[in-house]
């Protein structure tokens, strides 16, 4: 049996799925802070025996990027031995800066180093920044997805010297393209402290539980990712939570292609299933207005969820952008509460029964609030598909059952879509090397062949394994067309692999 | 020039590159934050210049794929104008773009903004193309010396070249001696000769391009039309010589082959050709109808071909010796 949990911002789901991918039991309740408590709750719920793994899909990442709480400020090492006009975070929307150095370093496209690297300049330059508040480092060096060389050196002395200080290098911050791996770097960078209190936190949750399953937590391309590289890479957590609802979705519904709109308490996300996962953005993905260096899950977001708050002007009604969240449970006004939600809407109309819940917000009114939201949904979902008008349209997450329309489809177990997309994760495995391309088709082959080779003996299913990322770096200006290959492969798990 | 005009620009300058002249996006970054740090600076019509007008032209050269990793530091063009106005004895008083296509459009706004110089509103071709030849001042026989070169280190060198092929080597040499990304500069001309030579407006034509709300109203501002839809399913290219030479094939009702030499240069059907240099033959994606450069070009994009007119300074006798098929007769 696997548990799959989701940490939502409004809700904690949870699933309990057996070998067969089926749901056997679930559970949701009203997420709180801190957000290990509704973790906690739904394991002892579900308390299943023979738990082979626990997946978890968390929020943690976005919540503290939007809500910009708990980010540690960040000291950027640039390795950049001729400088650079434009600093650090320009154009940003909020500044996560400590301060920044350009030091010694960097390479040439042929890799011939810009200038060598002085530990003892790394050394001053790390004080410095910690003077100016750096609670974490971020080591950005030119040319560094081809050549890490100098960026792991400079990691190596900050361990030495800063042990307790968490650094990220930026060649693993994905492509070419330096302003958008620099900003992944300090955002990664920025994320790590929290994370890593919150994965504690659940690890002690499990502990107090008396659960041994392991637990891993899922990332935004629908793999699984050990708790080890999940902090190491925090950056990778976000939009999973999307990723999770939408391929949870696809699945409950038995389809390969549709729109999914995941409505929550306080937003609705929408993207597009193709093959059984999600759409990524062909364009640089950008996240709460930060340009971003990896491709993410093609979402469009609109501040419209369960507890958003209904405003009157005249004969207008708007809808959020502010939204109660968990607390429309108290302080709405069908739960003895003052402020009217799009949820005491729905109750009103009888599309919706909660518990304690009593009709009280005005027929009429509800009526244009439901339908209001019903259009703003189907816009969202028309412009996330553009011409494939003929793709069906799921609604899951809590705040589904709202829209009674007749154009969309809510599968069964449409509230825990998540918590199951989460349980659904995969194996994955990643191979990074330099080779030469002369043979290029025949060396592509074989090192396909070996990262499908290490995904199923990590626990993935043989017939299902696939490559679902290859980036390929030229070393375009020296001699003896060579690149840096990085092949990641991916595959369910295999029923009874022992997983661990 | 607000964030409109420049997210318009990007765009713009990108169709206007032919498939080539480099993503923008680095450039428009640069120029945002110039703009914020010095100020915005201002655009000259080319009918407002006069003889006591010394205008220069400036570009970056070298690899694409440079540019990603490697940002000015700031030091390029001080340094150059140091070099030529020494070098010609007389102050530079204006820039110009030396090629309006692609990434280089910003180029002399944000130096303009750095060194408090306006920028006028024109280029030197109209479009981008691969070879530093490909200019209307050596299309109107201008000699191309003294012209330079920085890095970013700030170490500029002042080129005396007897003609273009010259400059075209020293310059390619110097800029990979360099570490493939240099700034350049070619001769300062004065007001009233720059105003015969460059092509004018294609600083508004390219904001212009960029700002049309649908394909259709692209291609009636453009002078242009679509020539083909599909997959690309075969992508077939190589670095040689410092250019990124090749060809694609786009599969959709009808196939077509496009040969590229950093631009598009001829898109054939069967054997016919469809479009050919020095038309400006453009990939847009077919999603967003946002252009795709041939550093861009993978297997499986889905894309729209298109070709706007060329620049009428191209399509003379002349023109045609400099840029047409019959110049990169190898490749066809």
């Amino acid at each position: 049996m696997r548990i799959g949990i989701d940490i939502g911002g409004t809700h904690t789901d949870g699933v309990v799925i057996n070998s067969a991918n089926k749901i056997v039991k679930e559970a949701k309740v009203v997420t709180t802070r801190p957000l290990e408590n509704g973790f906690r709750i739904i394991l002892q719920k579900l308390s299943p025996p023979n738990v082979t793994r626990i997946c978890v899909g968390t929020t943690h990442a976005t919540n503290a990027l939007l809500e910009q709480k708990n980010l540690a400020k960040v000291g950027v090492l640039r390795l950049q031995a001729h400088g650079c006009l434009i600093p650090p975070c320009f154009g940003w929307p909020f500044s996560l800066l400590a301060g920044h150095q350009t030091l010694s370093g960097g390479y040439n496209c042929d890799g011939t180093p810009l200038g060598p690297i002085s530990a003892r300049e790394v050394v001053a330059a790390a004080s410095k920044l910690m003077e100016q508040g750096a609670e974490v480092l971020a080591v950005v060096g030119v040319f560094s997805p081809l050549f890490p060389e100098q960026e792991k050196e400079v990691a190596q002395v900050l361990q030495e010297h800063f042990p307790d200080i968490p650094v990220t290098m930026s060649h693993s911050m994905g492509s070419l393209g330096i302003l958008e791996r620099e900003n992944s770097a300090i955002l990664n960078a920025a994320l790590v402290p929290e994370m890593k209190r919150g994965f504690e936190r659940l690890q002690i949750c499990l502990q107090e539980l008396g659960i041994t399953a392991p637990l891993y937590i899922t990332d935004n391309r629908g793999s699984l990712m050990t708790l080890h590289e999940a902090l190491a890479y925090p950056i990778r957590t976000l939009a999973a939570g999307p990723t999770n609802s939408f391929i949870g979705a696809a699945r409950l519904a038995g389809l390969d292609a549709a729109v999914v709109a995941d409505v929550g308490g306080t937003s609705t996300d929408v993207g597009v299933v193709r093959a059984g996962y999600p759409r990524r953005s062909f364009m640089k993905s950008v996240i709460g207005g930060i340009s971003l260096s990896f491709p993410m899950p093609d979402t469009l977001s609109v501040a419209l969820g369960g507890g958003s708050v209904i405003k009157r002007n005249g004969i207008d009604v708007h809808i959020g952008p502010r939204s109660l969240g968990h607390r429309l449970f108290s302080e709405g006004i069908s739960f003895g509460g003052t402020t009217p939600t799009l949820c005491d809407a729905a109750i009103a109309l009888g599309l919706t029964h909660i518990d304690g819940a009593k009709k009280t917000l005005d027929v009429t009114l509800a009526q244009k609030v439901l339908e209001k939201a019903t259009t703003a949904v189907e816009g969202l979902t028309r412009q996330m598909v553009a011409k494939d008008h003929d793709l069906p349209c799921l609604l899951v997450g809590g705040g589904a059952s709202l829209f009674a329309s007749g154009k969309f489809v809510i599968p069964s177990h449409a509230h825990v879509a998540n918590a199951f997309g989460a349980a659904l994760a995969e194996v994955s495995s990643e191979l990074d090397r330099v080779v030469s391309l002369e043979d290029r088709e025949e060396t592509l082959q074989s090192l396909k062949e070996e990262v499908l080779q290490q995904v199923v003996d990590k626990g993935g299913s043989p017939s299902h394994a696939r490559i679902v990322d290859m980036q390929i770096f030229p070393y375009s200006y020296i001699k003896g067309n060579k690149a840096r290959v990085v092949l990641t492969a991916s595959s369910p798990c295999r029923p009874r692999s022992g997983l661990e | 020039m607000n964030q409109k005009d420049l997210d318009a620009l990007a765009v713009g300058a990108a169709i206007l590159g032919s498939g080539g002249g480099g993503a923008p996006s680095y450039n428009r970054r640069l120029t945002e934050y110039c703009f914020a740090q010095y100020g915005t600076p201002q655009v000259i019509a080319p009918s407002l210049l006069t003889k006591d007008d010394f205008v220069l032209p400036v570009a970056f050269m070298g690899a694409p794929l440079v540019a990603l990793e490697k940002l000015p530091s700031g030091k390029e063009f001080p340094a150059i104008i140091q070099a030529l106005e020494k070098a010609c004895g007389r102050k530079i008083t204006a820039l110009i773009a030396a090629e309006i296509g692609g990434a280089n459009a910003f180029t002399p706004l944000w130096a303009g903004a750095l060194l408090g110089l306006p920028v006028v509103d024109g280029d030197l071709i109209g479009r981008a193309f691969p070879e530093l030849q490909m200019n209307s001042c050596h299309l109107h026989g201008l000699s191309c010396s003294p012209s330079a070169l920085a890095d970013a280190t700030g170490d500029a060198i002042v080129m005396r070249p007897k003609d273009t092929e010259e400059l075209e080597r020293i310059a390619r040499a110097e800029t990979v001696r360099r570490g493939s990304r240099a700034a350049i500069a070619l001769p300062p001309m004065p007001g009233d000769v720059a105003k015969q030579v460059l092509v004018p407006r294609t600083l508004t034509r390219a904001i212009q391009l960029g700002k049309a709300p649908s394909l259709e109203a692209l291609l009636t501002v453009g002078h242009g039309r679509l020539i083909g839809e599909g997959i690309i399913t075969d992508v077939n290219h190589t670095i040689t010589g410092g250019f990124l030479q090749g060809s694609i094939r786009v599969e959709g009702k009808e196939t077509l082959e496009l040969r590229y030499q950093n631009e598009f240069l001829v898109a054939k059907q069967n054997t016919k050709i469809v479009a050919r240099t020095p038309s400006i033959i453009t990939l847009l994606d077919q999603e967003f109808s946002l252009p795709i450069t041939t550093a861009e070009l993978s297997f499986g994009l889905a894309v729209k071909v298109i070709t706007l007119e060329a620049p009428p300074i191209w399509e003379t006798q002349r023109g045609l010796e400099l840029v047409g098929p019959q110049y990169f007769g190898e490749l066809l």
